[in-house]
């Protein structure tokens, strides 16, 4: 019997026919192969791949969900909610969608809650911004200096609360768009070092899933790397840099002059490694931030991006109101560790005047791209709720047999035997 | 073997001891003919197993039969109703799930107040009563996967007092096997055991239909040291599952999915 929780939505039909990537999960098919994708197979694919929670996380109510945007595969720590990209089925990369519903069922199981993540992060930015100071007026040396901090966070409207539900529209307050942003670039660098927690301490069997995709996902950032494609020495550079360093892919002098002791990250806990992660990395992070400073100033917006989304780190949870009623109520554990994260970290005071020069946001910047790219997937094709339907039915029909004797003497030993098949339709 | 509170075997041994009939319940494999010759042993008293699961022809499988001796027509006793004329005799009515309406019409009288039986085949001694020191114990699989069986009749549940057996853990069969068969043993069926334990609790959340039975896993044993665990999980313990769904998201394979997790597929 399958699972209940299946949506209408969640059924995805290739475009095209697809090599199928499936090597590792074929061995314990007990002889099937998974030859073409069609829409009984996704569907069936999608559902035995649900079990991964009752083997990671059988503890935990886990919700899973086949969206299919391009997103690629995220979690909800928050809320017991998996989201995997029917993208990467569709393309034939089975044993990779395993292993992000490993990765992602791991995050349930061992990572911090997005609010902790993201209150961090929010600490975290108030300390760099407080350090941060813009003139006046950029053309006259003897003018007044502004703290960015005051600057960016004038508007009212802005606080953690509202930088943190995604349905608070950031784009219409004052900076919204740039401290949001910025919020995700920190928690994008520690979360890469929490893949590499979670990923290296994977069990051997199910990591073998994750390696797949690492390991095809490295060769695609290399190449556009080595073709001088993504800008280096951006936070996001260092953040890929970081997970292929410590994931064993490359060996970069960066990392290894900085961050390079793997063995911390895999005995230490998120609280444990944050704030030695962010005092390692803060001048990176306000480098970033006081590039973005300017565009604030002038009144330019700090990314183009608009919502990019992670190849390792979700989108935090839609439904945030609950989450910022429970911060509201009191959570005071989240916000205390928070500051407890970033207590030790201080900044040397600087300014920012005329940074026309400075590289780094464009549209190529470091990993920015590559994410970018890595979601260039084509919308899979939708099939009818009906059709669904009938497939869903297929799918519970169970066969049993069993042998019954029926006796027509009186001696035992000449009593007929009669085999007979019963179809039973599990309705349920 | 079989795992049962002390307290609940305690009961047990005490009802049937005082002339109650008592109903093991319990999955298949679980151990409920095991624990009906331990209460035997225990209470010094003769077993006598009577599968209900054939007694399609009720009155001859429990009654008797007519037969042809010294050219002569002679209705010969079946098991069940000498059985329940000796002394010291433990009545074991295995699988009563199994059994007909006429068995259970049949053993009603036997289990009740009255205690005896009208048998018109005999020519003489038509009354056959039970004898007072005879006790009757019962066993059932109960749940919609036992497909031969039905579900007990009120009335004849309510002759019996009612024991369910628990599921064995793996841990618990880890260390039954360790005693039996060696640490050796019990290292290499450390896989099956896990295995065992998940079928468990996928069953109890309705998401599998069935789950493997404790006689399985120790069946399979003698298995362990001469072949590779992946053949024993595929053509052993999960060929209980090969019927249902050809569906890639089979119980089967679902097994399998988390028999991969433990390394059983590598290589």
């Amino acid at each position: 019997m399958a699972d209940k929780d299946i949506s209408a939505n969640e059924f995805s039909l290739p475009s095209e026919e697809v090599e199928i990537k499936a090597e590792l999960m074929e061995a314990w098919l007990n002889g099937k192969k998974i030859e073409f994708l069609t829409p009984k197979t996704m569907f069936d694919v999608q559902t035995i791949l649900r079990h991964y929670k009752d083997i990671i996380v059988p503890e935990k109510d886990v919700k899973i969900s086949y969206p299919e945007d391009n997103e690629g595969a995220r979690c909800s720590v928050d809320k017991n909610e998996v989201f995997i990209s029917t993208a990467h089925l569709q393309e034939g990369y089975v044993d990779e969608t395993i292993g992000h519903m490993i990765h992602e069922l791991n995050h349930l199981k061992m990572s911090d809650s997005e609010r902790q993540t993201w209150a961090t992060c929010y600490s975290m930015l108030e300390t760099v911004l407080d350090s941060i100071f813009v003139p006046e007026d950029k053309d006259n040396p003897e003018c007044d200096y502004l703290c960015l901090k005051d600057i960016v966070l004038s508007d009212p409207a802005i606080c953690f609360e509202s930088l943190y539900s995604p349905s608070c529209e950031v784009e219409e307050m004052k900076y919204g768009n740039f401290l949001r942003q910025a919020l995700r670039d920190i928690a994008f660098l520690l979360n890469a070092v929490e893949d590499v927690r979670i990923d290296t301490l994977c069990q051997p069997n199910l990591k073998r899933y994750i390696d797949k995709g690492d390991s095809r996902i490295f060769s695609q950032w290399k190449e556009k790397y080595d073709a001088g494609e993504y800008s280096q020495n951006t936070l996001m550079d260092i953040c890929f840099k970081l997970l292929f360093h410590h994931k064993g892919y490359l060996k970069d002098p960066f990392i290894n002059d900085n961050f390079c002791d793997t063995n911390y990250i895999l005995s230490s806990s998120p609280s444990e490694y944050t704030p030695v992660v962010l005092e390692t990395f803060k001048e990176d992070i306000k480098n970033i931030l006081s590039i973005c400073g300017v565009g604030v100033k002038s009144g330019g917006s700090f990314l183009s991006l608009t919502n990019p989304c992670d190849l390792y780190m979700g989108n935090h949870s839609e439904d945030g109101e609950k989450i910022l009623s429970d911060i509201a109520d009191g959570d005071s554990n989240i916000m205390g560790r928070a500051k407890s994260d970033v207590g030790e970290i201080t900044f040397a005071e600087s300014a920012i005047r005329d940074f026309s020069n400075e590289k780094g946001f464009t549209d190529n910047r470091g990993g920015y791209a590559f994410r970018q790219a890595q979601e260039q997937h084509s919308k899979p094709k939708i099939v009818a709720k009906d059709v669904m339907a009938v497939i869903h039915s297929f799918q519970r029909i169970k066969v049993y047999e069993t042998t019954e004797q029926l006796s027509d003497s009186w001696n035992e030993d000449s009593a007929s035997q009669v085999d007979y098949s019963v179809v039973v339709y599990d309705a349920l | 073997m079989f795992v049962i509170n002390n307290t609940k075997k305690e009961m047990l041994t005490t009802l049937v001891n005082s002339g109650k009939n008592c109903l093991i319940t319990g999955a298949t494999g679980a151990g409920k003919t095991t624990l009906c010759f331990d209460v035997a042993e225990e209470l010094g008293m003769n077993p006598v197993v009577i599968n209900c699961g054939s007694t399609q022809d009720a009155r001859s499988s429990l009654l008797g039969y007519f037969t042809l001796k010294n050219g002569d027509t002679h209705f010969e006793d079946a098991d069940f109703l000498r059985s329940i004329q000796q002394p010291n005799t433990l009545i074991i009515l295995d699988e009563l799930s199994r059994g007909s309406d006429d068995a259970y019409n049949i053993i009603f009288p036997i289990l009740d107040f009255r205690r005896n039986i009208r048998v018109d085949e005999k020519e003489e001694g038509r009354m056959v009563e039970v004898h007072p020191s005879v006790r009757f114990i019962a066993t059932a699989n109960v749940g919609l996967e036992y497909s031969s069986t039905r579900s007990i009749d009120r009335a004849l549940c309510d002759r019996f007092r009612i024991f369910n057996l628990e599921y064995i853990t793996g841990k618990e069969l880890g260390k039954y096997i360790t005693k039996t068969e060696g640490g050796e043993i019990s290292k290499l069926a450390k896989p099956l055991l896990k295995i065992y334990d998940y079928s468990h609790r996928l069953f109890g959340e309705g998401k599998i239909a069935t789950c493997i039975s404790t006689r399985a896993i120790l069946e399979s044993l003698c298995l362990v040291t001469k072949f590779e665990m992946r053949d024993i999980v595929d053509h052993n313990i999960l060929s209980i599952f090969e019927q249902d769904s050809t569906s890639i998201a089979s119980d089967s394979n679902i097994l399998r999915e988390y028999a991969d997790s433990l390394g059983v597929y590598n290589g």
